[in-house]
């Protein structure tokens, strides 16, 4: 008998009023130094036990034209704090071996050691070699030499091939590291057109058929010794387009990796087929489904894709305490020419065969949409006249946009990643979205003389939060409503959570916001750090563009202006 | 029964080629690094290619003395008159080269520690150059001291040919003399502004 546990739920939706309790919160910041290097890359907790390490880099080397010239090499320093988040050392790592430069690709803690891993493209050999080694976070230097553990094709020819590249990461279970390849391909050129074709402006749609996608990887274990592996590891899927890429990926305890991909195929119309169906766009997408695969460590593969016709924005892959295999995702609605988030999904398979056990999904709730829809929201305050015009001009509508406008109001419109997702200790998946959204605002200057300047500023800008949890074949929906931060360039990581002893903590950019697992109970803080009246001695203003979750209570932030820092420690009580 | 222990035994090895090897974490990472090109040298000799256009052939010797710090020493002998600044600043229209010689000192700094094969530098340089001419049957000399700050790139070509390109900017002493009974009186001194571009192509040497 077929292993199929389907559980097919109707939606049962808990929502919630938006509790506001206070959090106790301090907030303290460390002395003000001048950093060596531009910006952070990473801050750690000290493996001491006591105290922190960041490190931070810089470009060097720009001689006859500055640093412009793109002939510059990256320099690291490493930096050691005390609890406090004061600077006790700040030294530079050196990556350099016989006149030959190392780039750092990442570090990564594993067995409670740090580990750097560096890579260098040797021309001769045209290969990318990756190599790791220990590295020491109280006195900042390598320790040991360098070992030797994967490598990838280079292109002598940048411009006509594609970036070759290495991803690494460690296992959820802290019990492998596990390393992805891919070589620089040959970058397929745009057939020029013809005069008349270009007058036409015809847009050709993508060929669907069967493709292959190709990436080596490297699993290692606690030894850091190789248990699995695949040169050039083929992902074949039928139709599909050439454009596939590697959401997610993970390891079980065994070993096996589990690659989660997505594949999209999108129509593209021309603007004279648009026209005589009628449409209001000029793509339609068709197919938005992710693709599982599951590689054993004796290289045999299984795999899964997405129930047919659900279109789904995004996905995560996480493993519950059986091992089971959850795929979290985001159910999304075509709106114009994107995926508009509607409803989320839970897919759990079984992790040695990959059978569907259940399947639970629910539409985003009403009341919650509500408060986070923009468009519902703006109709709320609509007054009588700008309700009459709004009906007129919804009578001017193709059925094709009045069936977008529907959708649009039942939609998280500016949610369309999975900012969080997560088990808690009783195996409940737990998902978490913020809104974000960029705004390009373009300014015109002109001066005494009549000049002209035009500055374009991105602002991106971060929003309410939306809550999901799936208890067995519920789906307990709520919501967090703040103030948007607007920042000027995108942050690495725009929220932090944590789940631990009962409670769900999230770091925003302004605010700590913690809930219990039921979404009942929703406690804030809004940080006073970041408003610009907290001044710090020593620093003419602060500018906040990177910020680490240490863990469930502690929040470090640097605070800069200029070369000037000082680090901020939160702590949640 | 022989047939089924035979049969097994191949099936045996098949099955065991057929597993994946898995490749090894390899400790002598250094063989690694060895892409043929001589980024580690400890001197580069070089000429100086924009010399030429004044007549000189300028040979320099630049040695590392770390990552970061080099010094250059060079030697220039003038063949000839090129570009004859003497008759375009000082109004000698006619003057016929005799002889001229020059040398030089400068200190570098290499950014990222990749002294003396690549990316930029920054340096301060003193360069002396003594051109002997003749106009209207009198012998003069002419004689440049230049200190200036120089900063330029240094590029690698192939695995060890170097190339450089620099530009200066400093101060440049100017003495004239004239000859009379063998022995030359300078009458004539100014300090002005220099402005200088250099193009240089050498070997870099690994000792």
């Amino acid at each position: 008998m077929k292993k199929l546990f389907l559980v097919n739920v109707a939606l049962s939706v808990f929502i919630l009023t938006s509790a506001q309790d206070k959090l106790k919160v301090s907030e303290r910041h460390g002395n003000v130094f001048k950093l060596q290097g531009y910006g952070f890359l990473d801050i750690f907790k000290s493996s001491s036990g006591s105290g922190y390490w960041s490190i931070s880099s810089k470009s060097e080397g720009g001689g006859l034209f500055g640093r412009g010239q793109n002939r510059t090499k990256s320099v690291y320093y490493g930096q050691s704090y005390d609890e406090e988040m004061n600077l006790v050392k700040q030294r530079r790592l050196y990556f350099e071996v016989g006149g030959k430069n190392l780039r750092m690709e990442k570090i990564v803690r594993f067995n409670r050691d740090y580990y750097i891993f560096l890579s260098f493209d040797n021309v001769k050999k045209k290969k990318r070699y990756l190599f790791y080694g220990r590295l020491d976070d109280i006195d900042l230097t390598l320790d040991g030499d360098l070992v030797k553990i994967a490598e990838v094709k280079i292109s002598l020819e940048p411009e006509d091939f594609s970036s070759p590249d290495f991803d690494i990461s460690v296992s959820d279970n802290e019990n492998f590291i596990v390393i992805f390849g891919k070589d620089a391909k040959k970058l397929k050129r745009e057939k020029k057109r013809g005069f008349f074709a270009l007058l036409s402006r015809k847009k050709s749609s993508p060929v669907v058929g069967t493709f292959n996608f190709k990436f080596t990887y490297w699993v290692l274990d606690k030894e850091l010794e190789i248990v699995n592996y695949e040169k050039n590891h083929s992902l074949k899927i039928d139709e599909s387009t050439d454009k596939f890429y590697v959401r997610d990926y993970s390891i079980d305890d065994k070993g096996a990796i589990y690659i989660l991909g997505k594949n999209t195929i999108v129509d593209a119309l021309t603007r004279r087929e648009a026209k005589r169906k009628k449409k209001a766009t000029w793509v339609d997408i068709k197919k938005s489904a992710f693709v599982l695969e599951k590689i054993n460590p004796d290289g045999s593969t299984k795999r899964r894709v997405t129930p047919e016709g659900e279109l789904f924005v995004d996905m995560d892959i996480l493993f519950d305490k059986e091992g089971n295999v959850n795929l979290l995702g985001l159910n999304g609605e075509q709106v114009y020419y994107k995926l508009a988030t509607t409803g989320v999904t839970r897919l759990i398979y079984n992790n040695e065969s990959l059978d569907l056990m259940s399947e639970v999904s629910s539409k985003l709730d009403d009341e919650l949409l509500k408060n986070i829809n923009d468009i519902q929201e703006v109709e709320q305050a609509m007054n009588k006249r700008q309700k009459r015009r709004k009906v007129r001009k919804e009578k001017k509508l193709t059925p094709e946009q009045i069936a977008f406008n529907d959708i649009a109001k039942r939609a998280a419109l500016n949610a369309n990643t999975i900012t969080f997702s997560g088990l808690d200790e009783n195996g409940d998946a737990i998902i978490i979205l913020e809104e974000q959204h960029l705004e390009i605002v373009t300014t015109t200057y002109r001066d005494a003389n009549g000049n002209t300047q035009t500055v374009t500023t991105y602002y991106y800008h971060y929003d309410d939060l939306i809550m999901a949890k799936f208890i067995d074949t519920e789906v307990l929906q709520n919501y967090y409503k703040k103030s948007f931060v607007s920042v000027n360039r995108k942050l690495k990581s725009s929220i932090d959570v944590t789940l631990a002893n009962g409670e769900i903590s999230i770091m925003t950019q302004g605010h700590i916001v913690r809930s219990d697992y039921d979404l009942q109970n929703v406690k804030d803080y809004e940080l006073k750090a970041f408003n610009r009246k907290d001044r710090v001695p020593g620093l003419r203003t602060k500018n906040f563009t990177y910020r680490k979750t240490i863990d469930k209570n502690t929040i470090l932030a640097p605070a800069q202006f200029k070369r000037k820092v000082a680090w901020y420690k939160f702590k949640v009580y | 029964m022989k047939k089924l222990f035979l049969l097994a035994v191949m099936l045996n090895s098949l099955l065991s080629n057929s597993q994946v090897e898995l490749p090894k974490a390899d400790a002598d990472f250094k063989k690694y690094l060895n892409d043929g090109k001589r980024t580690d040298a400890d001197a580069d000799v070089k000429m100086s290619i924009s010399a030429m256009a004044a007549g000189f052939i300028d040979v320099g010797y630049e040695h590392k003395i770390d990552d970061t710090w080099s010094v250059t020493g060079s030697a220039a002998l003038q063949v000839s008159s090129l570009i004859d600044l003497s008759s375009v600043s000082f109004g000698f229209e006619d003057s016929g080269f005799k002889s001229g010689f020059g040398l030089g000192l400068e200190g570098r700094h290499y950014g990222a520690l990749a002294a003396i094969t690549d990316l930029g530098y920054w340096g301060f340089k003193y360069r002396i150059r003594r051109t002997n001419f003749e106009f209207e049957d009198v012998v003069y000399r002419r004689v440049f001291q230049d200190i200036y700050y120089t900063r330029g790139n240094k590029y690698l070509l192939g695995t060890a040919m170097s190339a450089e390109l620099s530009y200066g900017l400093g101060m440049r002493y100017v003495q004239f003399a004239e000859k009379e009974d063998r022995k030359f009186i300078f009458d004539y001194e100014d300090v002005g502004l220099l402005v200088n571009l250099e193009v240089k192509l050498g070997y870099y040497i690994k000792y």
